[in-house]
């Protein structure tokens, strides 16, 4: 957008004329899709979103050059996170997770690329440059960050489920921290929260290398027994009790058999049985 | 066939030894008219079903079809498990001492267990299918009461505790003359001389131990089901539940098909003239199937996706392999035996002989249902009772059946009768085949099984069961044939 | 031809081979005489080499086409939820995760999709184990999953031609297993 407000020590007049420009921009951008009015809507869920295609916007990255998303994810499949600048409260600790998540799982810059945007109008490429080196991001491969206009935010952020709504009072944006595994310019997963997890995350870089995971478990109330704590998502298995009582049959049996055949080797070696005997 | 030596017998074990195989015959003799009555009105009940499908019985109501399927589902695997673990326990006697009050037992339990299966369908109306998946039974749909699923479940419990009681009992006797080592043939397979494991004993003994691995996979899976049932908190994993379900159904019907083999190895060789010995590769076949036939089960899991990927290779991997040393070993040995041999055909040959075909073309189709690739267009379709109604129908009890014929003629003394024998054999064979290449047709025509009645989209279905029921005519006549012949001399035997 | 009846006339051509063998040593019967156990042997181990060269080639040819990775390589085009309950499939462009979802979806129009659209369903069950059995307009059972309560199965099939999809119940679900249904509707041209 590359709208840059200039801040002059005691201005308060600027200031004052900064806040209501700032308020009218983000009017505007309020009635733009993507945002929310009112309460906050809920938590995006997934399974809403999945397959649908992600809007082709246009941005800006921290070097000023212009890029669409469309060129981006045509050469490796997508990680897109929507945050702003001047965000105190989630953006720091989900960019933190979200980079320590990256770092552990690898593979940014080669199976996919990772595209943090600002949907604040008010952010500049500098802004963000600046973001991502609070993060040590800067110069990463496969890291990108960057700006983009509201109208085209607010398209990417309704894409894919992302909310924004303007608080007034506190003078920020109230949004869900997410993050949209973006294949051939699809939604393939999405991961809400600030938290990270590895484990998660493996999941969706799983799915980005289009390595089709069958089945899943839903949560649910707590079962008495299971086989196993198979997440199909990372291909982990962990043994649980249920596995025993699959197990225990043929332990049975081999048990039962010792106890039945005890005192080694006996009668096949005696002579004397008589069939006739019996019949 | 090695058989101990003769050796002097004293008088009053001779004494003894003709009472006791007295009450042996007859107690044989009482389970096989079991075996017949209940065959018969299990066969009942798989007609009316397949004329419910013919849309030739609109009065079958659909609660009725499936307590009648899961009656006949349950009732058929029991009645031929039994009908073989009688005539196994009866040829053992010439091997080992078994106890004659423990085959009682048995036969009590056994009936004891069928009245509360029959109370709880015929009924109660219950209808989840001889499997009863978790957790089917406790969802009724509003069709069967709460006393229905606790009689079902005290049923499957008595025939449980008795048949693993029989079973233990066999193992018990064959342990007082063999040590395991004997029993399974292990000095054969290390290539040591010494006594010989007689083939009848090497298969009966690995039988009998797979199929103590199913009773105890059956006992685990309804005190979970048990646990649930009575309102606890308890809630069970569906997959566990058909893990569970399915490791005791196909053992159990697996280790029938094996005892009816036994029956094979001890009753044909003196048909044919020639002997049976195990040599390493009988006993290297057999050992192998006791471990092989407890992971098969995973191939009727293939289409739950959430089944370990490493457990469904397995499945078809090991079902794959189980079919080589039962063609190679067991099925090839019984050609061995017929070929250009001065076989006494009468009704016990005939019978034994075409039982291994049927265990072969069963074989076949299994080795294609236990492709995943072919399974994801036949698991569930008409295709599957196909399968296992040629490898018990056409296999096993035509196994248990020459068993009955030549126990009824040793029983009576009544001399062959070739010709009725051809002919029993003859109207089997063609009204079986008849029947389970039409439910392999429908399952090639997408006909899904276990369906009371054929919805629009597949109404081909009802008229392959129109067909089928040409061909259950000739079957039963031919079943008629026999029992005319069979069930006389065993009724007769039971008079005397 | 559908592969199930071409796998139906390969298993009659085995049967019969399987008939053929058994008879004719039947009938050999007629003439007894002493077979060489050397020439035994010859056979069963022919046999046995026979039979290694049919499965063993078998098995890796099958054991790569696995209905689990259907297009995995894909994005599909369209994602299309299935909770089975007793008695109907609640099919759906939205999860279905309640009963009173699943009651509005089993009445709500069919999900309409363009022809040679790859779809992914997600199959799951809200009480009993139920699968689903697609069809295809001739009747012809094309793609099948489970569909365990606790569990989601995924399952991408691509319906090329334009018709009605039956969604059938193939998992013995109640006394009106029979008349379980879902539809999916596929509609000419992209």
């Amino acid at each position: 957008m590359g709208y840059r407000p200039q801040l002059l020590e005691g201005d308060v007049g600027l200031r004052r004329r900064i806040r209501r420009l700032a308020a009218a921009a983000l009017l505007l951008l309020a009635s733009a899709p993507g945002f929310a009015a009112g309460s906050p809507p809920p938590r995006p869920v997934e399974d809403f979103y999945l397959y649908r295609p992600v809007s082709a916007i246009h941005f800006t990255d921290t070097r000023g050059e212009v890029h669409q998303l469309s060129d981006a994810w045509k050469q490796r499949p997508l990680l897109v996170a929507l945050v702003f600048a001047r965000c105190a409260e989630i953006c720091p600790p989900f960019l933190r997770s979200f980079a320590e998540a990256v770092r552990t799982v690898g593979g940014a810059g080669r199976e996919y690329d990772v595209v943090v945007l600002s949907f604040d109008p008010r952010d500049t490429a500098s802004d963000m440059a600046a973001v991502a080196a609070r993060h040590g991001l800067a110069g990463v491969p496969g890291w990108t960050f960057g700006v983009t206009s509201a109208a085209e935010a607010g398209s990417l952020a309704r894409s894919v489920g992302f909310w924004i709504r303007w608080d007034a009072e506190r003078e920020l944006y109230d949004h869900p921290a997410m993050l949209a595994a973006v294949d051939r310019g699809r939604v393939v997963r999405l991961l809400v929260g600030a938290t990270v997890p590895p484990r998660r995350l493996r999941e969706v870089v799983w799915e980005l290398r289009r390595d089709l995971v069958s089945t899943y478990p839903l949560p649910s109330e707590k079962v008495l027994f299971r086989c196993f704590g198979y997440d199909p998502r990372t291909g982990s298995l962990t043994l649980e009790w249920g596995l025993l009582l699959l197990l225990a049959p043929g332990m049975f049996t081999v048990v039962c058999a010792a106890w039945i055949f005890r005192g080694g080797r006996r009668a096949d070696l005696r002579h004397d049985f008589d069939p006739k005997a019996v019949r | 066939m090695a058989a101990s030596d003769a050796v002097p017998v004293s008088p009053a074990t001779a004494r003894e030894s003709d009472a006791e195989a007295r009450l042996w015959r007859r107690l044989t003799v009482a389970w096989m008219l079991i075996v017949f009555a209940l065959f018969l009105v299990l066969l009942l009940l798989g007609l009316a079903m397949r004329l419910s499908q013919a849309n030739l019985l609109q009065k079958l109501t659909p609660e009725y079809f499936y307590a009648i399927l899961t009656l006949h589902g349950l009732g058929m695997v029991g009645t031929w498990f039994v009908g073989a673990m009688a005539g196994v326990s009866y040829q053992l006697t010439r091997f080992a001492r078994p106890s004659l009050g423990v085959a009682r037992f048995a036969l009590l339990g056994t009936l004891l267990g069928v009245v509360l299966l029959i109370a709880a369908t015929l009924v109660g109306r219950f209808g989840t299918g001889w499997y009863f998946l978790h957790p089917l039974p406790f969802y009724s749909a509003g069709v069967w009461p709460q006393w229905a699923v606790g009689a079902f479940f005290a049923g499957l419990g008595v025939l449980g505790v008795t048949w693993t009681v029989w079973t233990l009992d066999l193992l018990r006797a064959l342990a007082r003359r063999y040590s395991l080592g004997g029993a399974l043939a292990w000095p054969t397979l290390r290539g040591r001389s010494g006594p010989e494991t007689p083939p009848f004993v090497l298969v009966t003994t690995a039988s009998l131990l797979s199929g103590l691995a199913s009773f105890a996979a059956a006992v685990i899976v309804l005190v979970l089901y048990l646990a649930e049932w009575l309102g606890t908190d308890v809630k069970n994993d569906p997959l566990l539940m058909k893990n569970l379900i399915f490791f005791f159904g196909h053992g159990l019907v697996n280790v029938t098909m094996y005892l009816g083999v036994a029956l094979v190895y001890d009753l044909l060789p003196p048909l044919t003239g020639k002997t049976l010995k195990t040599n390493r590769l009988v006993a290297a076949a057999w050992n192998l199937a006791i471990g092989l036939v407890l992971v098969v089960y995973f191939h009727h899991l293939y289409m739950d996706f959430i089944q370990p990927r490493a457990l469904q290779y397995i499945g078809q991997i090991g079902s794959y392999l189980i079919s080589i040393p039962a063609a190679v070993i067991s099925i090839f040995t019984v050609l061995y035996l017929v070929y250009r041999s001065p076989v006494r055909w009468n009704l016990t040959s005939l019978f034994l002989y075409f039982g291994v075909m049927g265990w072969a073309i069963g074989g076949v189709q299994a080795v294609i249902d236990s492709t995943i690739a072919a399974n994801f267009r036949f698991h569930n379709t008409l295709w599957v009772p196909s399968h296992f109604h040629t490898y018990y129908l056409l296999g096993v009890v035509m196994m248990i059946l020459a068993f009955a014929s030549h126990l009824g003629r040793e029983a009576t003394g009544v001399p062959d009768r070739p010709g009725l024998a051809r002919l029993t054999a003859t109207l089997f064979l063609l009204g079986g085949y008849g029947l389970v290449v039409m439910f392999a047709f429908g399952g090639a025509h997408s006909v899904p099984r276990r369906y009371s009645i054929y919805p629009q989209e597949l109404a081909q279905g009802a008229l392959y069961a129109r067909v089928s029921l040409l061909f259950i005519t000739v079957l039963v006549v031919g079943i008629l044939l026999y029992l005319w012949d069979t069930a006389r001399n065993c009724w007769k035997a039971m008079s005397a | 031809m559908p592969p199930q009846l071409s796998i139906f006339y390969l298993y009659l051509v085995l049967a019969a081979i399987v008939l053929a063998v058994f008879f004719a040593v039947a009938l050999s019967s007629r003439k007894p005489r002493e077979v060489p156990q050397l020439a035994i042997q010859r056979t069963r181990l022919g046999f046995l080499i026979l039979l290694c060269l049919v499965l063993l080639p078998a098995l890796g040819f099958t054991l790569v086409k696995l209905p689990y990775e259907l297009w995995a390589g894909e994005v599909p085009d369209r994602l299309v939820f299935v909770a089975g309950k007793q008695f109907a499939f609640a099919v759906s462009e939205s999860p279905v995760t309640t009963d009173e979802e699943w009651q509005a979806k089993t009445m709500a129009a069919p999900v309409e999709v363009a022809a040679g659209s790859l779809l992914e369903l997600r199959v799951t069950s809200l009480d009993v184990n139920h699968s689903v059995g697609l069809y295809d307009p001739d009747g012809v059972l094309i793609a099948q999953v489970q569909g365990m309560p606790g569990y989601v199965n995924r399952l991408r099939v691509r319906l090329d031609r334009p018709g009605r999809y039956n969604l059938l119940c193939l998992e013995l679900c109640g006394n009106s297993h029979s008349r379980m249904r879902g539809v999916v509707m596929v509609r000419g041209g992209a």
